[in-house]
């Protein structure tokens, strides 16, 4: 079967056809009795998908397709139902295959995947975050960028430069020291004065005041193309404009001082945070701190910090434990991404208000629903705080059993943010009625809870970190999975609705960069 | 209904006709360009098939024989709609019509294997299919509403469905005799 038949049988039925193109399908229809067939399969398709539809409108596929309780029982498409339950293990082939083509696409040179008191002019950029092409400019402080070509440029500010493409930038202004290595060989960094093209080395290269490149070669060598010739210049040379100099490494930062510079900014950076969470740990209003800080990753107990102590201990089933915002000084994280991954807690009592709030980095959101924490089953009056796939956080709570008040915020994550520490709380604060949301310290959404849903206390009970279990249903042979595909570090619940203050502070001093 | 017999013959009618109806509508769907063509030569046929019962013998097969009359009423409504809209050429609505004749099953088996194809689909494309296709939906705007330009949504749903034949393609390989 031709694709041009297949092009041409979709056009007819989005109904997007031009007469050329009628005729031409109509000669294939014709001549094929292959076609014919083909045709009255799309007919078929496209008549079963109208069916299918119209029974389903406002009901199936609706944005609110947890209205009802989140237990799974569904009756009035059995379809939906199977769907929803997602038997794995016939159904991942399908999947993957469809994903694939639907693959996603990013735009983007380089990585930056350090940076130490840099203040950025213009676009800026945090450790992770893919550059585009375009211009790049730092007041101060140093940055490195990973080039997808291979090379490394470790950059001093003030700098000025346009990255063009995965091997190629503009340096207009400032200081950089390239390391090429073999793979990235041919790499480019073009002046306002002549053009370094890198054999397989490691350079330094200064703008002048004039736009001409003060180049030193520690390794290697490179070519230097400015006024219609070539010059090649080899480790241990300097060229500044036409003089010749000795290469000097100190006057350049390279990788291994960004080292020394970043662990050093770290370490305050930790220090601060660690003076603070303290004060966490000493607030009466904690029921369940776990600030992640204790070396001992075989230990599968998660120790909850708060004045609550022991009893309200994490236990850690199937995750992994793993560095954490700082993670070369000990700090760890637990990670959710083999399937049944989980952090086991019961938390006793019933509040008025309460406050989630953790660190967390997100790898990519593979479930529909991606845990933060969640009670198990959903009873009334407990809730449930996750993101849902389209980047939303989602926080509920049951009001009764066919009752679930939903509140989603904005879309605060998506794929260029995967790798990268976020701050997330909720907060349910049933003295206001509302669900307030935030994401790294800023409020994003004060959603006021709606009169049919008011609840004047709230329970947590059993209940666990990163999935959703249901390990007291023992009629049930399934679980939904909702394994978060990342990690969290710190994590804490307050049995009071904390402040925008309180947040933006508490994310202020939690923040790795 | 003024005699029990004609109310019986109505009952029968529309037990045959409510059975045959979504396979009937992929047939004439078929032979057209729109659905809003579709819908308005479903309505006369409907009509026609009625007003026709008298003639139509319980021992055949009612598929075969609305077929028959939905062909007349596509090539009858093409007659009069040809000059200002999409259609097919009548002998392609004949060829069409005859290839399928040879197997009128086709549609209700490939609209069960649909069923269990769409449970295949991870959610947010069938969300996007059945979108698409909800009753008066224009697709530009199904577009928008998702966020999604004209052409990326076009091609998501293209390959949608190719992805949903081929799943269907699979699912009827029995009733096709294993052939493929």
């Amino acid at each position: 079967m031709s694709d041009r038949f297949e092009e041409l049988a979709q056009a007819w039925l989005n109904g997007a056809m031009s007469d050329a193109e009628s005729d031409e399908l109509q000669d294939m229809l014709r001549s094929s009795d292959e076609c014919r067939e083909r045709l009255l399969d799309f007919a078929s398709l496209d008549a079963g998908l109208r069916d299918f539809a119209s029974q389903a409108t406002g009901d199936v596929w609706s944005d609110h397709p947890d209205d009802k309780p989140n237990v799974i029982s569904f009756s009035t498409f059995g379809w939906l139902a199977a769907a929803a339950v997602v038997a794995i293990s016939t159904f991942v082939f399908f999947f993957l295959a469809l994903n694939k083509e639907d693959e996603m696409m990013g735009k983007g040179y380089a990585v930056l995947t350090r940076s130490v008191d840099v203040e950025w002019e213009g676009k800026s950029f945090e450790a992770g975050d893919i550059i585009p092409e375009g211009r790049i400019q730092l007041n101060s402080g140093v940055a490195q960028i990973e080039f997808f070509g291979g090379a490394t440029l470790v950059i001093e500010g003030p700098g000025d430069l346009d990255i063009r493409s995965a091997s190629e930038a503009f340096c207009r202004s400032g200081k950089l020291r390239a390391s090429v290595p073999p793979a990235a060989r041919g790499f480019v960094i073009d002046t306002p004065d002549g053009k370094v093209v890198d054999l397989g080395t490691e350079f330094g290269l200064e703008i002048g005041d004039k736009g001409a490149p003060e180049v030193h070669v520690f390794d290697g060598k490179v070519e230097l193309h400015r006024e219609g010739s070539v010059r090649e210049i080899v480790d241990g040379e300097a060229v500044s404009g036409d003089s010749e100099l000795t290469a000097d490494r100190s006057r350049f930062v390279s990788a291994l001082d960004l080292d020394s510079q970043v662990a050093e900014s770290n370490s305050a950076l930790f220090e601060r945070w660690r003076e603070f969470s303290r004060t966490v740990r000493r607030d009466p209003r904690v029921l369940a701190y776990f600030p992640m800080d204790q070396p001992g990753s075989w230990n599968r107990r998660l120790f909850n910090e708060a004045t609550t102590g022991s009893e309200i201990d994490g236990a850690i089933v199937g995750a992994n434990r793993v560095p954490g915002r700082w993670e070369d000084l000990g700090k760890s994280a637990v990670e959710f991404t083999p399937m049944g991954s989980r952090v086991r807690l019961a938390i006793p009592g019933e509040f008025e208000s309460l406050t989630f709030m953790c660190w967390v980095r997100v790898d990519s959101l593979d479930r529909v629903y991606n845990a933060l924490f969640l009670t198990d089953s959903y009873q009334p009056g407990e809730s449930h705080w996750q993101i849902q796939e389209d980047g939303r956080v989602l926080f509920s709570f049951l009001h009764s059993p066919k009752n679930n008040c939903m509140s989603r915020s904005p879309v605060v994550w998506d794929i260029s943010k995967s790798g990268q520490w976020m701050h997330l709380a909720a907060v349910l604060d049933l003295e206001k009625q509302v669900i307030r949301h935030y994401a790294d310290g800023e409020l994003t959404l004060e959603d006021p809870i709606g009169n049919r849903y008011r609840i004047s206390k709230t329970r947590l009970g059993h209940g666990e970190i990163g999935n959703w279990g249901l390990p007291n249903s023992p009629e049930k042979d399934w679980f939904a999975i909702r394994n978060l595909n990342g990690r969290i570090d710190e994590f804490a619940i307050y049995a009071d609705a904390l402040t925008s203050d309180e947040i933006a502070e508490i994310y202020r001093v939690g923040n790795p960069h | 209904m003024e005699n029990p017999e004609t109310e019986e013959r109505y009952e029968q009618f529309v037990r045959l006709f409510t059975r045959c109806e979504p396979s009937l509508r992929a047939f004439v769907r078929s032979l057209l360009f729109s659905w809003d063509d579709v819908d308005e030569v479903m309505q006369n046929t409907g009509l026609v098939l009625w007003r026709k019962f008298s003639d139509f013998d319980p021992d055949t097969d009612f598929m075969k024989w609305a077929c028959v009359v939905a062909r007349f009423e596509v090539l009858a409504w093409r007659r009069d709609k040809a000059r200002d809209r999409h259609v097919f050429d009548e002998d392609v609505i004949n060829l069409l019509a005859e290839e399928a004749a040879v197997n009128l099953d086709r549609f209700s088996n490939q609209r069960h294997a649909l069923e269990k194809c769409l449970k295949k689909l991870p959610d947010n494309l069938r969300k996007i299919v059945l979108a698409a296709y909800e009753p008066g939906v224009k697709l530009n705007e199904v577009a928008e509403e998702l966020g999604k330009s004209a052409t990326a949504f076009y091609k998501m749903l293209n390959r949608t469905r190719a992805k949903l034949q081929e799943c269907i393609h699979v699912e009827t390989a029995a009733d096709r005799g294993g052939a493929g």
